[in-house]
């Protein structure tokens, strides 16, 4: 992170630096919210996921992905806090929430968007076969805090 | 279709099919246990050999995918799948000798043997057969050829009437204009071998390296194997092997490698005196490997049959109907195989994890992951998914 990195980050700071990195990002504001709309493809051969980044002016953020996704109701659907059945989405986990991987400090151009692509590719490699390969960790269902 | 096969030769192939084909080609390699196996097995045969007929100096080495580095793992469907491992039995001292007593030195030799006479096929046309577990080694009886160059060999061959005839073999010649065929990229390679595990230029074999040419054909050979299980006319592995040689231009990666093996093999056969197709064995012009061909002529339309289908599969099918990385493992395992191309997107899979954990991935505009580095690229952070399966 850069000297400024300390400092929380603003939702119009945020919007401004992820479309300078991806210009064809779609960004509203409402409310007490700005949310940006992405469409990420994690390899050249993968299919385009609408991606979703909620930011609220706290600075929380949570991450939904949607697009041509399969196995939604599979039980053992890897890293994620809610699937969607009827809008066909997925609310993604991408960090570890007690190990001060993010905050409202970091960058999400620099930090939420790639890991969220890197979540696609295990997605996908998940769908191919079965394993999640991209790591992590699974607790137990009860000590997950949304 | 066209322009993407064009793209690809301009060096512009996609950084995901690179990745992929390479686990590909590893996933069928034989294991670093099974080579040693082998290995050891052969030097004990020579050893065998060696020592109850010193004065003939016998010598075992390997021939064939052994020695090139090309051999693959069995199709686990096929009941009779099991490696395939070609060894030349060389009587150094026995140029004198009838062809009918060189094949019977070695083959007497084996049957005295209470280990090997049990492994013992009955004798074929040129080879004794010995079966192991997992392989089987054809040990071909041969003497040197003093009137031909240095590295020519004389093999026997056994007709229908049981009579023994002599032929003509270069199998070391091969090698080496196999490795010629790939000089750059060979030399590279060897050279790194040897620095990373400190051992002499000398003592390195093709069967310790990986080149994309060695690749390329353990793909196609496999594609190969998968097309015609239980169909007759299956195309020969010297026949790809020596057209995907002569069409191989030292590209550096597999994928690359492949491509233009498959856009190019064709141009690299002769065209007999009759008009029919050849593929001289380039140390021996007078040997055309495709010389079934002129007799049973399905023999060629199952090449051709094999060249398009490979196109297809290889070449065009991945870049103009994948669908994602899963629509691509179902093509994939109906070309090579379930097994191997579970294996392979697995190891693609931590190949990728080792390359994040590393900081060796970024992502562009689009959010393709890539191993490149620019301004435009930005690199993935350690992080730990969470959350609830």
């Amino acid at each position: 992170m850069k000297s400024s990195s300390l400092q929380k980050k603003t939702l119009p700071q945020q919007c401004l630096a992820l479309k300078s990195q991806f210009p064809n990002a779609k960004v509203q504001f409402n409310r007490n919210k700005m949310t940006i709309k992405l469409l990420l493809q994690p390899t050249e051969l993968s299919r385009e996921y609408l991606c979703e980044f909620i930011v609220e002016r706290s600075g929380r953020c949570t991450v939904w992905v949607s697009g041509d996704m399969k196995k939604l109701n599979a039980v053992d659907f890897p890293h994620k806090y809610k699937v969607d059945m009827k809008n066909k989405k997925v609310q993604v986990c991408l960090y570890h929430p007690s190990k001060d991987e993010w905050n409202p400090t970091h960058w999400l151009k620099d930090s939420l968007v790639p890991w969220t692509c890197e979540w696609l590719l295990f997605y996908e490699l998940w769908l191919s076969t079965g394993e999640w390969l991209g790591g992590g960790e699974h607790p137990s269902a009860e000590s997950v805090q949304v | 279709m066209l322009k993407k096969g064009v793209n690809i030769l301009l060096g512009t192939s996609n950084e995901t099919l690179k990745q992929i084909f390479r686990a590909l080609a590893d996933s069928l390699n034989v294991s670093e246990t099974t080579t040693k196996e082998i290995i050891a097995s052969y030097e004990a045969v020579g050893t065998y050999l060696g020592n109850l007929e010193e004065d003939l100096d016998i010598k075992i080495s390997p021939q064939g995918s052994m020695a090139l580095g090309t051999m693959i793992k069995p199709l686990s469907s096929d009941k009779n799948g099991e490696y395939d491992v070609d060894l030349i039995c060389q009587l150094t001292n026995g140029e004198s000798l009838t062809p009918e007593q060189v094949k019977h030195i070695v083959g007497n030799r084996l049957h005295e043997s209470p280990r090997y006479s049990k492994m013992l096929d009955p004798e074929g046309k040129r080879c004794w057969t010995l079966k192991y577990t997992d392989f089987h080694m054809d040990v071909l009886p041969c003497t040197p050829l003093s009137s031909e160059n240095s590295n020519s060999i004389r093999i026997t061959e056994r007709l229908d009437n049981n009579t023994y005839k002599d032929g003509i073999s270069n199998p070391k010649g091969y090698i080496e204009w196999f490795k010629a065929k790939m000089q750059l990229v060979y030399t590279e390679a060897i050279q790194n071998y040897a620095e990373k595990r400190n051992v002499e230029i000398e003592k390195i074999h093709l069967y310790n390296l990986r080149t994309p040419l060695q690749m390329a054909i353990q793909i196609l050979k496999r594609h190969r194997d998968i097309m015609f299980e239980g169909e007759d006319y299956k195309p020969t592995s010297i026949i790809i092997n020596t057209l995907a040689a002569r069409a191989y231009g030292n590209e550096g990666n597999v994928y690359d490698a492949i491509c233009n093996i498959l856009e190019n093999m064709e141009q690299h056969f002769t065209i007999g005196p009759n008009g029919e197709y050849q593929v001289l064995n380039p140390t021996r012009r007078e040997e055309n490997f495709a010389d079934r061909w002129i007799a049973e002529p399905k023999r060629k339309d199952a090449f051709f049959r094999w060249l398009q289908m490979a196109k297809k599969d290889i070449v065009e099918d991945p870049l103009n109907f994948i669908d994602g990385l899963d629509s691509l493992k179902s093509r994939l395992s109906e070309s090579f195989g379930a097994q191997v191309t579970q294996d392979t997107f697995e190891a693609y899979g931590r190949t990728m994890l080792d390359n994040r954990v590393n900081n060796r991935i970024g992502v562009n505009s689009k959010g393709n992951l890539t191993n490149k580095k620019s301004s435009a690229i930005i690199p993935v952070t350690n992080h730990t998914f969470f959350g609830s399966v």
